[in-house]
């Protein structure tokens, strides 16, 4: 395997740069393909998304077992693996610019004492530094645990963003969990 | 024979002659140009929009080609229902949204018989849905120049179509307020009697 890499690339930078331009080129397909979609009233869909969460479910569970509750900074495009590192007050998160052209926060949250698959009731909203809110996610989420820890990754929340102070609570099954960042562009 | 001939020449003339009534009659008017009775046609246009949810973020749009029909109630008045048809089946095959869309309007022709300036209020109503779904009122106004050919067979027009929409998300979020201007340009076929 090593010797069929080396074969292609004759550097590992070089290796490196040809994955790069691979995922440069994914993104600018997806970005076309998206760009095409302008032409489908982007507007209407900005005002009517309440952000995305994937895993959504209905008939939320407004009660649980779960004992905590934690968000994490995640990964917009899916292609590099970035750990869940829960995020404390004061801690900074990045604003990404999506491919639609909106900013917004990639989060993940992560419930503990789960004991089994689950669909619970979840709101996260933002709000600036005046308390005005930015955006909210009001949607039930199945989370799925592992040994009583779920985490459903890759949460959109699109707004308007930028660079200051914002308060995340994020609410699984009447579990919260605030916090305080300074949100900077990436 | 000769006073004969001289009496009927004399006749002749006579009758040739216009009468004073005959003088005096009005013009007689042209015919009625033909009458509208459906037309079809499309729009192409380009839109510039905004939500009150994000006012800093303009959108362009593109829209068209546009499915339009229209129904003459009055020589001055024109029912017409617009769905931009290509978009709607675009946005699919583009993405996993699907959206109905289509607006009502009653074109007023104030100055000419369906043609030249014109005012089209109107009313409207999209779906959406996605991840999200919602829906919106909307309140277009056309405002435009209309030229029509000679049998009133067809219509080109170029209009400016402000809009404001009051946009309704089905999620647990606040209602918002779009809003935009439409510059387009279109063409009607009719048939006519």
């Amino acid at each position: 395997m090593a010797e069929s890499l080396q074969t292609r690339c004759a550097s590992a930078l070089q290796c490196y740069d040809r994955r790069d331009k691979l995922m440069l080129m994914k993104r600018f397909l997806l970005a076309l393909a998206l760009g095409l979609s302008a032409c489908g009233d982007e507007s209407f869909f900005a005002s009517i998304s309440a952000g995305s969460a994937p895993n959504q479910c209905s008939r939320g569970d407004a009660r649980s077992t779960i004992t905590s509750v934690e968000i994490s900074e995640s990964d917009a495009y899916g292609d590099t693996q970035r750990p869940f590192t829960a995020i404390e007050s004061g801690s900074t998160v990045r604003i990404v610019r999506g491919l639609q052209g909106a900013d917004m926060l990639v989060l993940s949250i992560r419930v503990n004492g789960l004991s089994a698959p689950a669909c619970l009731v979840h709101r996260t909203d933002i709000t600036d530094a005046t308390g005005a809110r930015v955006t909210t996610v009001a949607q039930p989420i199945m989370f799925s645990p592992t040994g009583g820890v779920a985490t459903n990754e890759r949460m959109f929340f699109p707004g308007e963003f930028r660079s200051g102070t914002f308060t995340i609570t994020a609410t699984v099954a009447g579990v919260s969990v605030t916090r305080t960042v300074q949100a900077v562009r990436s | 024979m000769t006073r004969a001939i001289v009496l009927g020449g004399a006749l002749v003339m006579l009758s040739l002659a216009p009468s004073p009534a005959r003088a005096q009659a009005p013009q007689a008017e042209p015919p009625p140009s033909p009458t509208r009775v459906v037309g079809f046609g499309t729009t192409l246009g380009i839109s510039i929009e905004g939500t009150s949810r994000s006012p800093s973020t303009p959108y362009v749009t593109a829209i068209g080609p546009a499915f339009e029909m229209r129904v003459p109630v009055h020589r001055r008045v024109e029912l017409a229902l617009w769905v931009p048809v290509i978009n709607l089946l675009l946005i699919p095959a583009v993405s996993n949204r699907r959206m109905v869309w289509g607006d009502l309007f009653a074109t007023i022709y104030p100055t000419a018989s369906a043609t030249g300036f014109f005012v089209a209020p109107g009313l409207g109503f999209a779906y959406g849905w996605a991840d999200s779904s919602g829906y919106a009122l909307r309140a277009p106004v056309r405002v435009g120049w209309e030229v029509s050919t000679a049998g009133r067979g067809f219509g080109f027009n170029i209009a400016l179509r402000p809009w404001v929409d009051l946009v309704v998300p089905l999620a647990n979020i606040e209602a918002s307020v779009r809003y935009g201007a439409v510059l387009e340009l279109g063409v009607i076929g009719y048939a006519t009697r």
